[in-house]
């Protein structure tokens, strides 16, 4: 019993943990814009994350050793280097975006100026991340993260036609007004939301911090493939609330307190309340996932002792990243940077760095010296060499999609 | 070394890109000028059709103050950005002007609108918030219909 109320644990907490501010802005944001037709975007980043999460949450439990920990030893010094540079600009933008998303949720609920609230953000990141145990904070977040179903709810109460919202999503095509180069960055933007690369660093991390063993690759692919795509399907009801909701008013969102709208229409101030609870829990648990994921990468990189298993004391180095990391993030956010800009642009240029953080794990995972007789079997490197292949035209195209439409204009 | 260099050439090249896309770019035509004018009238609609949202749930009592506070201020301040950065662009025809014209007194109007429903707002006055609708709704259909026009 002790084991399966574990496993249902892990399951809340991967769909509660799914969406973030990426997946908040990006899905209402499409929705409002284009409907449901980039339903399509969400659904392969999360098949994607799931491919990929199985693989480091296997090589996690099978090794005893995190992604960064063996990128190096096995790519390379120089190649692990870039490595772990991109993904920390990547998880640092993303990070400054999630401060910037919690500060926007209490001001929100508050009224009080975001930008008075961000520093203090950044210092409750910071103690949660140090006093805090790591269990208890996966949980705790994750759990009330859950609170996003809210828009599930939404979506149902509204009463839409269900056909019609099906339809849209599986026959996807661009809206009037809307240029294909647009559409495809979206996508792009979505899919890299879905995909961000902290999510493997955490995951994989949080599996050595957990002591996974062998015996624990089943729980690992339960939580992953089941709870991976119920926290999709929670991106895909922000986007369907913005499609029923926002895009026959034609307004589009540039601001968290829009998210909203649709909740506060249907469901009123109750189920309101319950959603700026659900940005709070969401966009705080990404914090401190990020901040945590940046002193991973780069201790397991330069082989210091990391993670929450052992005292502060015994990982100042990595307890000390995790600080300077959280007052650059909170000072971006402090230069009066619109938080939901950052946002766009973290999620697209998390798309550029997939490639890098994606490869080395499949590389390690196909290596039978450090995976035994759980290497990828053939299935597997098929679906994963696939997803590669998509993984690198969307990295190449990010940026020559964003100039040409001026970020999504 | 050279890794560290090339880390901070993508850092560059990145934050370029950024900037590159933030910039609003130099009106060069006449047919420029009215793209982006629409652009401006459609994006200041959304502002608008927010604030009237925003008004509806009030007068409902389907929302908290501080979230219609911040979703007014919200909607004014991107109307003013949105003025602000229209205004700053230089027509590029005499024939120009007049839809310079236009579209800053609809949005000034618009602007009016949304600052009158966060006043009413902020006071909890929900019979001033009511009496706002219909300018709320007529700003949003005006600046619809300008960009309709104009694209």
């Amino acid at each position: 019993v002790k084991r399966l109320l574990g496993v249902a644990l892990g399951i809340l907490t991967a769909i509660g943990g799914f969406v973030d501010i990426g997946d908040l802005v990006t899905s209402s944001l499409v929705g409002a814009r284009f409907g449901m037709s980039l339903a399509w975007a969400i659904i392969v980043g999360v098949v994607g994350i799931c491919v990929f999460a199985e693989m480091s949450g296997r090589v996690a439990a099978v090794t005893g050793r995190a992604t960064f920990d063996l990128v190096r030893e096995r790519l390379g010094p120089r190649a692990g280097f870039a490595n772990l540079i991109a993904s920390m600009l990547v998880t640092g933008l993303t990070l400054a975006a999630e401060i910037g998303g919690v500060a926007l949720a209490l001001e929100l609920a508050s009224g009080i100026n975001y930008l008075l609230i961000v520093p203090i953000v950044g210092f409750l990141v910071w103690v949660v991340i140090w006093r805090v145990r790591f269990s208890l904070l996966e949980n705790v977040f994750g759990l009330l993260g859950l609170t996003i179903i809210v828009f599930a709810i939404a979506v149902w109460k509204f009463g839409p036609d269900w056909s019609s919202l099906v339809d849209s999503a599986f026959h996807p095509s661009v809206p009037s007004g809307e240029g294909h180069p647009t559409y495809l960055y979206y996508a792009i933007a979505l899919f890299g939301a879905a995909m961000t690369p902290y999510e493997v660093f955490f995951f994989s991390s949080g599996g050595v911090e957990e002591h996974w063993s062998e015996e624990d690759i089943l729980t690992s692919r339960i939580n992953v493939f089941l709870g991976f795509p119920l926290g999709g399907l929670l991106s895909l009801s922000i986007m369907a609330t913005a499609a029923l909701v926002l895009q026959p008013r034609g307004i589009e969102v540039g601001s968290l307190a829009q998210v909203a709208v649709p909740v506060a229409v249907v469901l009123g101030k109750l189920g309101l309340i319950v959603a700026l609870v659900a940005f709070f829990a969401t966009t705080f648990g990404a914090a401190l996932e990020t901040g945590l994921s940046v002193g991973y990468s780069c201790a397991q990189y330069f082989g210091w002792q990391w993670g929450k298993f052992v005292r502060p004391l015994e990982a100042s180095r990595f307890h000390l990243l995790v600080l300077v990391t959280l007052v650059i993030g909170a000072g971006v956010v402090l230069t009066s940077v619109d938080p939901v800009k950052v946002t766009e642009y973290s999620v697209v240029f998390s798309a550029v760095a997939l490639p890098l953080t994606y490869f080395p794990i499949l590389v390690i995972a196909n290596d039978p010296d450090y995976m035994g007789d759980h290497a990828n079997g053939v299935l597997g490197n098929v679906i994963a060499t696939i997803f590669l292949v998509v993984i690198t035209l969307a990295s190449l195209a990010a940026i020559p999609l964003m100039l040409a439409t001026k970020a999504g204009l | 070394m050279r890794s560290l260099s090339r880390a901070v050439a993508s850092f560059v090249l990145a934050t370029s890109i950024v900037l590159l896309t933030a910039c609003a770019g130099p009106t060069t035509s006449s047919q420029d000028y009215k793209r982006k004018a629409a652009a401006t009238a459609k994006a200041a609609a959304s502002e608008v059709a927010t604030a009237s949202v925003g008004t509806d749930l009030a007068v409902r009592a389907r929302a908290t103050a501080s979230y219609l506070d911040v979703t007014f201020s919200n909607a004014e301040d991107g109307l003013s950005s949105e003025q602000e950065n229209f205004s700053s662009r230089q027509p590029p025809t005499p024939a120009d002007d007049k839809t310079r014209d236009q579209l800053n007194n609809l949005l000034s109007a618009a602007l009016d609108a949304v600052a009158n429903s966060r006043i009413a707002a902020r006071r909890g006055d929900v019979e001033a918030l009511r009496a706002g609708q219909p300018a709320l709704r007529k700003s949003a259909k005006d600046l619809q219909r300008f960009e309709e026009a104009v694209s």
